[in-house]
């Protein structure tokens, strides 16, 4: 999988692209909009992050129409600190698959990456396997070592494809908060939500015989691992 | 209701002209009777005249002029002589007179001269009669004809005031629709409205132009700047948060790992914040269309759905009574949706436990009621910005207040009422 980042914070560009290589994808990066620009007319790539604010002579909306003037089939992933509205609707309608709004946690990215490309290239209809574990992305079932889990509520797997998307990574409470809850993420701060939800999830797997799978992290968040 | 200015003008030009008529009427009858009256009294006085000269210049003796008296008083034409002992007054006087008709029947209305004179110096009185009947007629016609023709004229004269009262303020009618609907995230300029026909107008257009394009630039320029100060705030903070993250991956004991996540919390709550404040501008600035019809139960069901699972597992009851099928017009969704989570989140968050939620919706008011402290919050504080009922809570303190400028740009009053014992509501009101 080859992934364009087009960020003009070299930081960022950075962390996103040696988190984004950990996942075993292949990152390049352009800081510029005249370097994309290039880039973009040399290569395809499966994703592009794409900044809206860029310097070089145009924004990132002016990148997704030349995308499509060159009937380029990439994903694309806005990353813009901007949040508005119009801008979001713009850019999916100048052909853009997500809209993600800075800051934002890596595996956050990640799961937005992985849902947009199997989307497009998988046209959606497949599963996913991690280990024993394989998850039917269509029925939202998963099955391990040929034993059903018990039907997982919509929370709860999509808690389980940010696990499966990021693993081996710690992710925090709140990082899974906001992918849960989006805006309404602090609404409940002051229960254990999270906490409820994970406890949930793992006696679900742990039914199918799945154990393990989600440690716990010094109480503060959890890693996906075995 | 106010007056339309087509009525307004029409009205006072109706006014004025009835006036104008009333006064005019009694005023035209007077000035017209007193000109016939003047023509009949000259045409009796020379009818006397004629008389004496025709007696004086035939040289009538008193035998011809009594049976001439004689006569003219069996013919009764209005011609009377009397023969008199003496004069005791010698001028003529003309008066109005009362007399019955024999040929019509009844009393008519008679001018009468009654006038002294020597023929043969023996005095006579003559008196001449003149109806009146055909000057009454004529005043009348007159009368008639008058108000016909003032009648055609105001009508006509409305008639095409009217009709070309369109054509006439056209362009100031143009020039207030486009303003009604003017939309600065689009342009800066009316459409082309031809006033070429009347200055007035062709200076308003200018001016109108003048004052849009000083707005528009106005706000161009704090959208850009909120725009570009959501990128340059939140970018360091997206900097930040991924190398916090980057940082947990390494082998890192509890101790690290409390300060990273640490960091990570504040950063979320200062990305928050730039959100909150920015989204704040942005209500003053009037950077939303209301162009949707938010149909509000719709938006409670989803916004319920988002956070059902949560609210089970943290055991909150949630009822919703939806009596009324609300549509909202002339809203905004992303507005609407961003209130009622504000409410929500405030509810669940201050909410007592246990807790119960209830949601109703009526026609023109929806209700959001949770269990929360035993007293009362004090209402002039907890719209304002940064305020905070106890001081370690984890919240921006922008909420409520991004609640209330939320109604005030959607045109609804957002109030707060305390129930005893426990009970704390949240109430919008759909007419401000």
């Amino acid at each position: 999988m080859k992934i364009l980042i087009v960020e003009d914070n070299i930081d960022l560009c950075q962390t996103i692209s040696s988190y984004m290589v950990a996942l075993d994808y292949v990152c390049e990066v352009a800081n510029r909009y005249d370097e994309a620009l290039q880039k973009i007319a040399l290569y395809d790539y499966d994703c592009i992050l794409l900044d809206i604010t860029l310097p070089g002579g145009g924004s990132g909306l002016d990148l997704l129409n030349e995308l499509a003037k060159h009937n380029k089939q990439d994903c694309v992933i806005i990353i813009s600190a901007k949040d508005s509205l119009e801008d979001k609707i713009l850019g999916l309608e100048l052909g853009a698959d997500d809209y993600l709004t800075k800051p934002f946690h890596l595996e956050e990215l990640a799961i937005r990456v992985f849902s947009v490309v199997r989307r497009k290239l998988f046209k959606g209809g497949n599963s996913i396997q991690y280990q024993q574990l394989r998850i039917n992305l269509l029925e939202k079932s998963c099955r391990y070592n040929n034993e059903t889990v018990p039907q997982l509520s919509s929370k709860e797997f999509s808690l389980l494809l940010l696990f499966i998307t990021s693993p081996h990574r710690i992710i925090t409470k709140e990082s899974i908060a906001e992918h849960l809850l989006g805006d309404n993420a602090d609404m409940f701060d002051n229960f254990d939500c999270i906490y409820a939800h994970v406890k949930n999830l793992k006696k679900k797997l742990r039914q199918a015989g799945c154990t393990d799978y989600i440690k716990s992290i010094y109480g503060m968040g959890y890693k996906f691992d075995n | 209701m106010k007056t339309k200015l087509i009525d307004k003008t029409t009205r006072a030009y109706l006014a004025i002209s009835l006036t104008v008529l009333l006064v005019s009427i009694p005023f035209f009858y007077v000035t017209v009777e007193n000109l016939w009256i003047e023509d009949v009294d000259d045409s009796l006085l020379f009818q006397k005249e004629k008389i004496r000269d025709g007696i004086e210049q035939n040289n009538l003796s008193t035998e011809d002029i009594n049976s001439y008296i004689r006569l003219a008083a069996q013919i009764d034409d209005g011609v009377r002589i009397k023969q008199l002992q003496s004069i005791a007054k010698e001028s003529d006087s003309i008066y109005y007179n009362n007399a019955y008709d024999s040929i019509r029947g009844h009393v008519e209305p008679f001018r009468e001269l009654c006038a002294y004179l020597y023929i043969n110096d023996i005095p006579y009185q003559i008196t001449l009669q003149r109806d009146l009947v055909e000057s009454e007629d004529l005043v009348w016609g007159i009368i008639l004809l008058e108000l016909a023709i003032f009648t055609l004229l105001i009508s006509l004269t409305l008639f095409i005031s009217i009709r070309y009262f369109r054509r006439i303020w056209n362009p100031f009618y143009e020039i207030t629709n486009q303003l009604k609907h003017l939309n600065l995230h689009e342009k800066g300029e009316l459409n082309a409205v031809d006033c070429k026909e009347i200055a007035e107008f062709e200076d308003l257009k200018t001016s109108v132009n003048e004052l849009i394009h000083r707005n528009y630039i106005i706000f161009q320029s704090q959208k850009e700047f909120a725009e570009n100060a959501a990128h340059e705030m939140q970018t360091p903070l997206a900097v930040i948060k991924s190398q916090v993250s980057m940082l947990t991956d390494m082998d890192m004991n509890e101790k690290q790992l409390q300060h990273l996540f640490s960091i990570d919390r504040n950063v979320k709550h200062q990305s928050h914040l730039v959100k909150g404040l920015l989204l704040l501008s942005k209500l003053e600035n009037n950077q939303f269309i209301l162009a949707d019809n938010v149909a509000v139960a719709h938006v409670i069901n989803s916004c319920y759905e988002l956070v059902k699972e949560e609210l089970e597992l943290c055991h909150i009851p949630f009822e919703i009574d939806i009596r009324c099928q609300t549509i909202l017009a002339k809203s905004n969704l992303m507005l609407f949706t961003t209130l009622l989570n504000g409410l929500l989140n405030n509810s669940i968050k201050h909410g007592a436990t246990p807790n119960t939620l209830t949601i109703t919706l009526d026609k023109n008011q929806l209700q959001l009621s949770n269990q929360g402290k035993d007293t009362a919050l004090d209402e002039t504080k907890i719209f304002h910005r940064f305020y905070k009922e106890e001081a370690d809570a984890s919240g921006t303190g922008l909420g409520l207040s991004i609640v209330s400028q939320i109604g005030s740009v959607l045109g609804y009053t957002i109030k707060y009422t305390f129930t005893a014992p426990n009970i704390h509501t949240f109430t919008i009101l759909f007419r401000a």
